[in-house]
């Protein structure tokens, strides 16, 4: 398995979506869903892969989904009555909208799954990317994380905010991916959710680009 | 490629505490969707809520309570209950409920005081079905919690397989597990797609769906490895697929192209032709779009004479644990050679051009389909057959 490109969006200097073109198509996107359309749109880019072309998989994984979307349809059950709650708000309060505009976006026909949990999901992720390839279930797998920082959880998790996606494909296995004492897809710190663990990834991949 | 056996199952629905009772209202047609008890409502949307049922495990979410009975039942029926130390078993389970902080009380005390209730919080972190089962059970093998909306129980089941596949572990606990949810009551009445009825999947005059809660989990595991612990498994998964629609965030392809895609996929992994798909245990919601695109899809593969029916006339619909409950159905309806009718259904749509079963009907093939199509346009699909 080879990494044949990555995209990141990440907060580390600013708003990750300031100065990014997005689609007249994805304007009822929320941010998280955008966060992830972004990071998906480089790693095929930096591929150079069509998201048409036959046999694209993707899995994402996330420890807290798009809980801002999630606690605006709560402010709507609790301001308004029962039936006047906005559906553009359930339907993307759920983890697996990214995916669905991505899938749209990119125009992916293969599986998209979206994986959640607090425990390495994105190792999980990864080995479960492994196996599409090996058992050629896909040709490409578009591998990804994403997180999203509110005002609620910010009182009580220090959540690394951002997306990174990868295009994993058939190829001779790099250097940055043997390391499996320190390797770059590691559980922990998972309580700040799954970028921490794509961040090394990512890191990795772009160091081992530029060796 | 190594046979996967499916040697336990677990259920609890509005249906039954288990695989007994559950085939006991099949037999007797039973069903009874209400208003809500769970939680105070204005809106008048049918559910089938678990009732009757005691969990010892009351401090957990309703959804892991629900999710560890079903376990339980499986675990027994596969007489794994002691061989679980000595086996690398990986755990994946599909929610839709319980991986979201919707906790409308929580976030109301938040909004009045800006206080963070650190029990809740705890619950949810505890609450991840996959983690929390694996935790409990002390498992050493792949932890995966799937999120995938409507088809995430069918999905933590093709992962399950997969993993067996690529020896990632010994045996597999899969399905999925979801509660009835407020938010998810309102949120699917924004959409205009529950029902104040009773459902009817497939029928002319359907109004749309009655949401459910439950579990459904299924064991799987290599076959040499279940007939090593003495086990003569009867059952096996045998094909696994799933596929995009690339079309909507809430509506299916109106063509069923990512359903159609996964069909062919699910068929060409397990070696099958259409023809020997003996039955169909669709995903059958009651909704317009749905029953509509799944019926057009079944008759342009299979054609006009297929077996199908929806199961969530009795359920209602599960949302995370339905691809489970409905992958357990599918295989005892294998197991006994016998079906319950589409309860709900009454004339055929000519939309669809297809009838569901309209009566309890017995069956001998050795194959069938379980189907799940999922808001946000992915469509899985599970091949299971019975050696006769």
């Amino acid at each position: 398995m080879n990494v044949l490109g990555a995209g990141l969006v990440n907060s580390e200097s600013g708003d990750c979506l300031a100065g990014r073109v997005i689609p007249g198509q994805l304007r009822r996107a929320d941010r998280f869903c955008k966060m992830a359309i972004c990071a998906a749109r480089g790693a095929l880019d930096a591929a150079q892969v069509k998201g048409e072309e036959q046999g694209i998989g993707v899995i994402m994984a996330t420890a807290f989904g798009p809980h801002p979307t999630t606690f605006k349809f709560l402010d709507n059950i609790l301001d308004y009555k029962e039936n006047e709650v906005s559906p553009t708000l359930f339907s993307h309060s759920v983890h697996n909208a990214a995916l669905s505009y991505i899938a749209a976006e990119f125009q992916i026909n293969g599986p998209t799954l979206t994986v959640t949990g607090f425990d390495g999901v994105f190792c999980t992720a990864f080995q479960l990317a492994n196996a599409w390839l090996d058992r050629q279930t896909c040709k490409y797998v578009l591998l990804g994380a994403a997180e999203e920082r509110g005002p609620v959880f910010d009182k009580v998790f220090d959540i690394v905010e951002g997306s990174a996606f990868f295009l994993l494909g058939q190829g001779p296995r790099p250097v940055y991916l043997e390391n499996k004492a320190k390797g770059p897809v590691q559980a922990g710190q998972e309580k700040r959710g799954s970028m921490v663990a794509a961040l090394n990834l990512y890191r990795a991949y772009d160091k081992g680009l530029s060796r | 490629m190594p046979d996967i056996a499916i040697t336990g199952l677990g259920v609890v629905s509005c249906a039954g505490l288990d695989v007994e009772q559950t085939l006991e209202a099949f037999r007797s047609s039973a069903r009874n969707p209400q208003t809500p008890g769970g939680f105070l409502t204005a809106l008048s949307y049918l559910v089938f809520e678990v009732k009757n049922f005691s969990s010892p495990y009351s401090d957990q979410m309703r959804t892991v309570q629900l999710m560890r009975y079903a376990a339980q039942e499986a675990l027994s029926s596969a007489a794994l209950n002691e061989d679980l130390k000595a086996l690398r078993v990986g755990v994946c389970l599909g929610t839709t409920v319980a991986c979201q902080l919707n906790d409308v009380d929580f976030y109301r005390a938040y909004r009045k005081n800006g206080v963070i209730d650190q029990t809740r919080i705890e619950r949810y972190l505890k609450g991840n079905p996959a983690e929390n089962l694996a935790a409990y059970l002390k498992l050493n093998g792949p932890v995966l919690t799937v999120a995938n909306a409507c088809s995430s129980g069918t999905d933590a089941i093709g992962i399950g397989w997969e993993w067996l596949q690529n020896d990632l572990c010994d045996v597999a606990i899969v399905g999925g597990a979801d509660e009835l949810s407020h938010v998810a009551y309102c949120g699917f009445g924004s959409l205009s797609v529950s029902s104040s009825e009773p459902c009817r999947p497939f029928d002319r005059d359907r109004k749309g769906l009655n949401l459910g809660e439950g579990a459904g989990i299924l064991i799987l595991e290599k076959k040499e490895v279940a007939q090593k612990r003495g086990q003569k498994p009867l059952l096996s998964l045998l094909g696994y697929a799933s596929a995009a629609d690339a079309y909507h965030l809430t509506a299916p392809h109106p063509e069923g192209k990512g359903l159609t895609i996964a069909v062919n996929k699910a068929l060409k992994s397990s070696g099958l032709k259409p023809q020997d798909i003996s039955f169909i245990n669709a995903h059958g919601t009651a909704t317009r779009d749905n029953d509509r695109t799944e019926g057009k899809v079944f008759k342009e593969i299979f054609g006009p004479k297929i077996k199908f029916l929806s199961t969530k006339g009795f359920t209602g619909h599960t949302l995370g644990a339905a691809g489970g409950l409905e992958a357990a159905f599918t295989c005892l309806g294998l197991r006994d050679g016998w079906l319950p009718k589409n309860i709900g259904f009454e004339k055929e749509d000519p939309e669809i051009g297809l009838s569901p079963l309209t009566a309890a009907t017995q069956l001998n093939g050795c194959y069938a389909m379980s189907t799940s199509l999922a808001f946000g346009g992915n469509n899985s699909v599970l091949i299971m057959g019975i050696e006769r």
